[in-house]
C-alpha cells in the first residue's frame, strides 16, 4: 500500500467539497421551481386566504430566491435543517430516526453483499470449470433479477410465514419496545430481539445486490490471472496463499470502483423493502413528504442522500489511490 | 565429468488445441554443466521459450511434457507438481528472466517488497539481510539503490527489465534461465549486464540457460550451445565448435543470413520457406521443405542426434548434428560457395 | 543542398508535462522534456539515412515529428524546398502522399478486418490515383508476394511476420512517395526473413530512386540499407557519417562506446566488454552543455558548454563526416560555443 500523491488527495477532497454545495444549490432551486407549495395544500384543505397569507409572511416564502437560499444554506451549516411544513417540528429531530434506521440496514447489507461477491468472485475465477463457477452464479443472478420488493416477499413468505424463523415486520417486538421505554434511544438496537427482526430485511438487500460483485470480481480475476506479472509470481515459486492475495489485491479495484453505486441503487429501491417489511426507515417519510410537499424535509433528506453517495465515491476513490500508486491527477 | 546440473533427455513438449496436439517441441536433448553458459538459439515458434519454461513447470495450462525427462541435479524433474517445484525448485535453484520483463512486475507493489516476498518464501533470512543483499544486486545492473522502494511503474522499460534481472540473481540460483533478457536493451547496457554475468561465470558455479534469437550474443557470452529449429534440436556443441564447423545445414544457413555490422556489404543469406507447425508425432526432419541438401530419407524418421565425425582434435564427443548427412553438407556448401560469387566470410577450417 | 527531397533544420520537439497544483497556482510550468533538441540533417534523392541511438534517444520522436504526428516545437521541415509550417490542407495532403512511413510491428500495423486488395486500396482512394488494379498489381510483384492473385484477399491473420511487413511497404511505395520513413522495420522478424526484408528495401530504393529515413537500435541492420549514419543520444545528432566511416572509424566518443559494445558473432572474438557505467538520464532539465558528459571517459571542463557540430573529414579521410564533441574544436581559434561565419571551427 502506497501513500498516495497528496495531489490526487487534497484535489478529490476540493471536488467532493464543491459537489456538496453544489447538491444543495441544486436541490434547492429545483425544489423551489416546482410548480406548488405547501400553501397549495393548505388551500386544497380549506385554508382562508388570510391564514394562507400569514402562513407566507411568517415563513418568508415571499422572500426573493436568492434571500430564501442564503438564508436556507447559512441555516443549514450551523445544524437547522429548516422545519418540516407538515409537522412544525424540525427537520432533523422528524428525520433523524428513519435516516437511521435505513443507513444501518443499507450499509451493511452492501458491504457483506461485496464482501461475500468478492470472495465468490475470487473463488470461481481461480478454479474456472469447477461447480462453483459454473453452477454457483445460477441462484446469485437469480435472486439478482427479481424485483428487490418480490425477493423480499418470497423471503417473508418462506423464512416468516411457513418456517417461523424470524419475525417478519418493523424494527422490535411491542415487548421490547416496552420493556426498554425509558432507556436511552440505542438501547433497543443492542437487543436479540432487534436482531432477529433485522436479519430478514438485511438479507433481502445482500441478497439481491450480490450479483454485480460477484461477476465483476469473477471477471477480473481470470483477467489479472492471464497478466505477464502473475505468471512471473507463480515462477519464483510464490504459494498459492500470497498469489491469492496478489490476485485479489489487483482484481478489486473494479469492484471496489463499483460499491458506492451499487450503494446509491440500493437506496433508491430501499422505500419498497421498508414498506414490505414495515421498517421504520426514511422511505416511509419520504413518500408522505412527497405527497405533503413538506420540502424541507426532502430537500434535508435528499441533501443527506447526495452527501452520503458523494462521500462514499470520494472514499472509494482515496482508497484507490492507496491501493494504486499509478494513479494520478493530471499527466 | 561430474553430473550436468541440467539434463534434459528427448524432451517432447505438446500443447493441447483444437486442432489436435501441437507439438511445440520434439525429442530434445543437451545437457548444461555446473558454471556453464549454454545458449539456445532458433527462430520464432522454434520451441526455445516452451523449453524454457518447462525447466521451471510453467507451462500454460493446455501443455504438457507427454515423453522425455528433465533431470535437475540428478532428480527427474519434468513430473513435479506445484508444491514440489516451489520448495525445491524455483527460485533458490532455477530462476527465470521472462521475455518483456516489463509487464512482469507487479505494478501495484514497491521492487523492494516483491524481492522481500520471494526472499521470505525461500530463505531464513530477515527482511534487513534480505533487502541488502538485493540492494547490492540493484546496484551491480545499473539502477540507483536509493530507488529499491520505487513502483515499477516508475522506471523505464529498460530499467524494469533490469530490476527484473536484479531479483533473479539476487538468492544467487545454481541456474537461470533467461529469456531474451536484453532485447529490449541498447548494446551498452546489454554489454554491462553481459559483464557482470561473466564476472559472476568466474566467481561463482551459476549456469544460466540463454534463450535468444540474437546469435552473436550466444557466440560471445556461452560456452555452450544448441540450435534449434520448429521443435527438434538441430545440433549442439561448444559455441566454438558449432561457429567454426556448424554441420548441420539450418546452422550453416543461419550464420549466412545474420548481418553483420563489420561487414555491411555482406550479402545476406536467405532461408527459403518458414518453419512448419508441427501436430503430433514428428517423424521427420522439421527442415525438410527449407534445406537445399535434402533428400528422400529426410522424411523417413526424425533424425537422431548423433556426434560429428572429426569435430575436435581431442576426439571429445559433445559436438552433436541431428542431420543425416551431418558429414557431408559442410563439404557440399564450400563447393557451392567457390562457385558462387557471393563474398562471404567462411567459417570452416577443416 | 537545395535539391535535397527533405531538409531538416534545428528541429525541436519539446513535451510539456503536467504540473502541479502550485505549478498551475503559479503559472509556471515544468521543465520540458526535450525529445529531440536542434537535430539537423538533409536527405537527397535517393538516399537512405539510418538514425541509430538506445531507446529513449528520441529517434522514434523524431520520426513522428518528421511525420507530421506531432507539432515540432522549433526549427524548420522543408519538403522540396517548402516549409511545413506554411503548409495549407492540400499542401499537408501532397506531403501525406509523398512521405509515407513503414512501422516496427508487423503484428499491429495493418487493420486485421482489412484484406490485403483494401489495404493498399485504401491509400490510392484518398489521394485519388488513375489504374488502381493495376498499380496493386505491380505493387505485390514488386515486394515479391508473388502470384499477385493468392494474396489479394488474404486477411492479415493469414499472411506471416514477413508477408504482413512486404505488405506494409507495399502499402507505403504504392502511392510513389519521395521519402520513406521507417521505424525499424525488421527488428520483430526473425533474422532469415530480416535478410530476405532488407534486401527488398535495398532493391526498392534502387528500383524507385525514393529516399529513405531508417530508425533501429540495431546498427548491423541499418549499416545493410544506409549510406549515411546519424547517431543520437538523449535528443542530439553526436554524429553524422557515410556507414562505413562510422563503423571503422568512429569519432565521438558515444559512437565509440556503441561500436565497442556491439556483440561480434564470434567466439574466438577477443572483444572487450563495455567500460561504460550507468544509463543515459532522463530526458529533463538537461540545460546547457554536452549530454554526454556525465558518462564520457573523455570529459573536458569545456564539456559544459553545448558542443556542436564540426566537421572531421580531415581525421577520417572521410567526407561529410561530422561530430559534436569539444575534443575537435579548435579551441584556440574560436571560444566554443561561438562560431565563425556560420561554422565552427574545426581542429588541425
Amino acid at each position: 500500500m502506497a501513500a498516495i500523491s497528496k495531489r490526487y488527495f487534497l484535489f478529490r477532497t476540493a471536488q467532493s467539497l464543491v459537489m456538496i454545495w453544489l447538491a444543495v444549490t441544486v436541490l434547492f432551486f429545483m425544489f423551489r421551481f416546482m410548480p406548488g407549495d405547501f400553501t397549495d395544500v393548505m388551500i386544497f384543505r380549506g385554508a382562508d386566504p388570510e391564514t394562507v397569507e400569514a402562513f407566507r409572511k411568517e415563513w418568508g416564502l415571499d422572500d426573493p430566491l436568492y434571500v430564501q437560499y442564503w438564508r436556507y444554506v447559512t441555516n443549514l451549516m450551523q445544524g437547522d435543517a429548516g422545519t418540516s411544513l407538515q409537522f412544525r417540528q424540525p427537520v432533523f429531530e422528524y428525520v433523524r430516526m428513519g435516516i437511521f434506521n435505513s443507513f444501518i440496514l443499507v450499509a451493511p447489507a452492501i458491504t457483506t453483499a461485496y464482501l461475500l461477491g468478492s470472495l465468490y468472485g475470487l473463488l470461481a475465477g481461480t478454479n474456472r470449470g469447477s461447480l462453483l463457477e459454473r453452477q454457483g452464479i445460477v441462484p446469485i443472478l437469480a435472486m439478482g433479477a427479481t424485483p428487490s420488493f418480490f425477493l423480499a416477499m418470497c423471503m417473508v413468505l418462506v423464512f416468516g410465514t411457513w418456517l417461523g424463523w424470524v419475525p417478519t415486520s418493523g424494527l422490535i417486538s411491542t415487548e421490547t419496545r416496552n420493556l426498554y421505554a425509558d432507556a436511552p434511544w440505542w438501547r433497543i438496537y443492542l437487543t436479540v430481539d432487534f436482531l432477529r427482526h433485522y436479519a430478514l430485511p438485511f438479507s433481502a438487500i445482500t441478497l439481491r445486490y450480490l450479483y454485480l460483485p460477484s461477476l465483476i470480481m469473477r471477471t477480473s480475476v481470470v483477467e489479472v490471472q492471464g497478466q505477464a506479472f502473475s505468471y512471473f509470481q507463480r515462477l519464483t515459486g510464490l504459494p498459492k496463499a500470497k498469489l491469492l492475495r496478489n490476485i485479489a489485491k489487483h482484481s478489486s479495484l473494479p469492484v471496489v470502483t463499483l460499491y458506492p453505486v451499487s450503494m446509491t441503487r440500493a437506496i433508491g429501491g430501499l422505500v419498497l423493502i421498508e414498506i414490505v417489511f414495515n421498517w421504520p426507515g426514511i422511505g416511509y417519510s419520504l413518500v408522505q413528504a412527497v405527497l405533503g410537499r413538506d420540502y424541507p424535509v426532502l430537500m434535508f433528506v435528499f441533501f443527506l442522500i447526495a452527501v452520503f453517495i458523494i462521500l462514499s465515491n470520494y472514499l472509494v476513490d482515496v482508497l484507490y489511490g492507496v491501493i494504486d500508486p499509478r494513479v494520478s491527477v493530471g499527466e | 565429468m561430474s553430473e550436468p546440473l541440467l539434463d534434459v533427455e528427448d524432451l517432447t513438449i505438446q500443447y493441447r488445441t483444437k486442432n489436435g496436439m501441437l507439438t511445440a517441441v520434439s525429442d530434445a536433448s543437451f545437457t548444461i554443466d555446473r558454471g556453464e553458459y549454454f545458449g539456445l538459439v532458433g527462430e520464432s515458434g522454434c520451441g526455445k521459450s516452451t523449453m524454457a519454461k518447462a525447466v521451471l513447470g510453467g507451462l500454460d495450462d493446455n501443455g504438457e511434457v507427454t515423453s522425455g525427462k528433465i533431470r535437475y541435479k540428478g532428480e527427474e524433474i519434468q513430473d513435479y507438481s506445484e508444491q514440489e517445484l516451489n520448495e525445491k525448485l524455483r527460485w533458490r535453484e532455477v530462476s527465470y528472466v521472462p521475455q518483456g520483463s516489463m509487464d512482469s512486475l507487479d505494478p501495484l507493489a514497491p521492487i523492494s517488497d516483491q524481492a522481500w516476498d520471494i526472499a521470505q518464501v525461500h530463505t531464513e533470512m530477515n527482511r534487513e539481510e534480505a533487502i541488502e543483499q538485493f540492494r547490492r544486486m540493484f546496484e551491480v545492473v545499473g539502477l540507483q539503490e536509493s530507488r529499491i522502494d520505487d513502483y515499477p511503474h516508475e522506471f523505464s522499460g529498460g530499467m524494469q527489465q533490469r530490476a527484473i534481472i536484479a531479483i533473479s540473481l539476487f538468492l544467487e540460483p545454481s541456474l537461470l534461465v533467461a529469456d531474451e533478457p536484453t532485447t529490449a536493451l541498447d548494446v551498452i547496457m546489454q554489454d554491462q549486464i553481459f559483464k557482470y554475468l561473466d564476472e559472476i561465470r568466474e566467481e561463482t558455479e551459476t549456469s544460466m540457460l540463454l534463450i535468444t534469437h540474437d546469435i552473436s550474443v550466444i557466440l560471445e557470452s556461452c560456452d555452450e550451445m544448441a540450435i534449434m529449429h520448429s521443435g527438434q534440436v538441430a545440433e549442439t556443441g561448444s559455441t566454438v565448435d558449432i561457429y567454426d564447423s556448424p554441420r548441420h545445414p539450418y546452422s550453416i544457413l543461419l550464420q549466412e543470413a545474420f548481418p553483420d555490422h563489420r561487414r555491411p556489404d555482406k550479402e545476406l543469406g536467405v532461408i527459403e520457406g518458414y518453419p512448419p507447425q508441427t501436430t503430433g508425432e514428428v517423424d521427420f526432419c522439421t527442415f525438410v521443405d527449407r534445406c537445399p541438401w535434402a533428400v528422400e530419407d529426410c522424411w523417413k524418421g526424425a533424425p537422431p542426434l548423433e556426434p560429428v565425425a572429426d569435430s575436435r582434435t581431442d576426439g571429445s564427443t559433445d559436438h552433436m548434428a541431428a542431420c543425416i548427412r551431418r558429414d557431408e553438407v559442410h563439404e557440399l556448401y564450400e563447393e557451392e560457395r567457390s562457385f558462387g560469387a557471393a563474398d562471404v566470410e567462411g567459417a570452416t577450417n577443416d | 543542398m537545395t535539391d535535397d527531397v527533405l531538409e531538416v533544420e534545428n528541429l525541436r520537439k519539446h513535451f510539456r508535462r503536467g504540473g502541479g497544483v502550485k505549478d498551475m497556482v503559479f503559472g509556471r510550468s515544468p521543465e520540458p522534456i526535450k525529445a529531440v533538441d536542434d537535430v539537423s540533417f538533409a536527405l537527397a534523392e535517393n538516399e537512405s539515412i539510418g538514425v541509430i541511438g538506445e531507446s529513449g534517444c528520441g529517434k522514434s520522436t523524431l520520426l513522428m515529428t518528421l511525420m507530421g504526428l506531432h507539432d515540432k516545437t522549433g526549427g524548420t521541415i522543408r519538403l522540396d524546398g517548402r516549409e511545413m509550417s506554411e503548409f495549407s490542407r492540400a499542401d499537408w495532403k501532397e506531403y501525406r502522399r509523398k512521405v509515407q512511413i513503414i512501422f516496427q510491428d508487423p503484428f499491429n500495423s495493418l487493420d486485421p478486418r482489412m484484406s490485403v486488395r483494401s489495404t493498399l486500396m485504401e491509400p490510392l482512394n484518398i489521394h485519388d490515383m488513375d489504374d488502381k488494379e493495376e498499380r496493386i498489381r505491380d505493387i505485390l510483384e514488386q515486394v515479391e508476394l508473388q502470384p499477385a492473385d493468392q494474396y489479394l484477399y488474404r486477411r492479415p491473420k493469414q499472411l506471416s511476420g514477413g508477408e504482413k511487413q512486404r505488405v506494409s511497404i507495399a502499402r507505403a511505395l504504392v502511392l510513389e512517395p519521395d521519402v520513406l520513413l521507417a521505424d525499424e522495420p525488421v527488428s520483430m522478424l526473425d533474422v532469415s526473413t530480416q535478410a530476405s526484408i532488407l534486401r527488398l528495401l535495398s532493391r526498392l530504393m534502387d528500383e524507385t530512386g525514393v529516399s529513405m529515413v531508417y530508425i533501429s537500435h540495431d546498427l548491423s541492420t541499418v549499416s545493410y540499407v544506409c549510406d549515411v549514419i546519424n547517431v543520437m543520444y538523449l535528443g542530439r545528432v553526436v554524429e553524422q557519417a557515410p556507414t562505413e566511416a562510422l563503423i571503422s572509424d568512429p569519432q565521438h566518443p558515444y559512437s565509440q562506446a556503441l561500436m565497442q559494445a556491439i556483440p561480434v558473432p564470434n567466439p574466438h572474438g577477443e572483444r572487450e566488454r563495455t567500460e561504460m557505467e550507468g544509463a543515459p538520464r532522463d530526458p529533463i532539465g538537461l540545460g546547457e552543455g554536452c549530454r554526454f558528459r556525465d558518462r564520457c571517459p573523455e570529459r573536458m571542463d569545456v564539456c559544459d558548454r553545448t558542443p556542436y557540430f564540426v566537421d572531421v573529414s580531415e581525421e577520417t579521410d572521410v567526407e561529410g563526416h561530422r561530430a559534436a564533441c569539444h575534443l575537435y574544436y579548435d579551441h584556440e581559434a574560436t571560444d566554443a560555443t561561438e562560431r565563425v561565419d556560420g561554422e565552427p571551427v574545426s581542429r588541425i
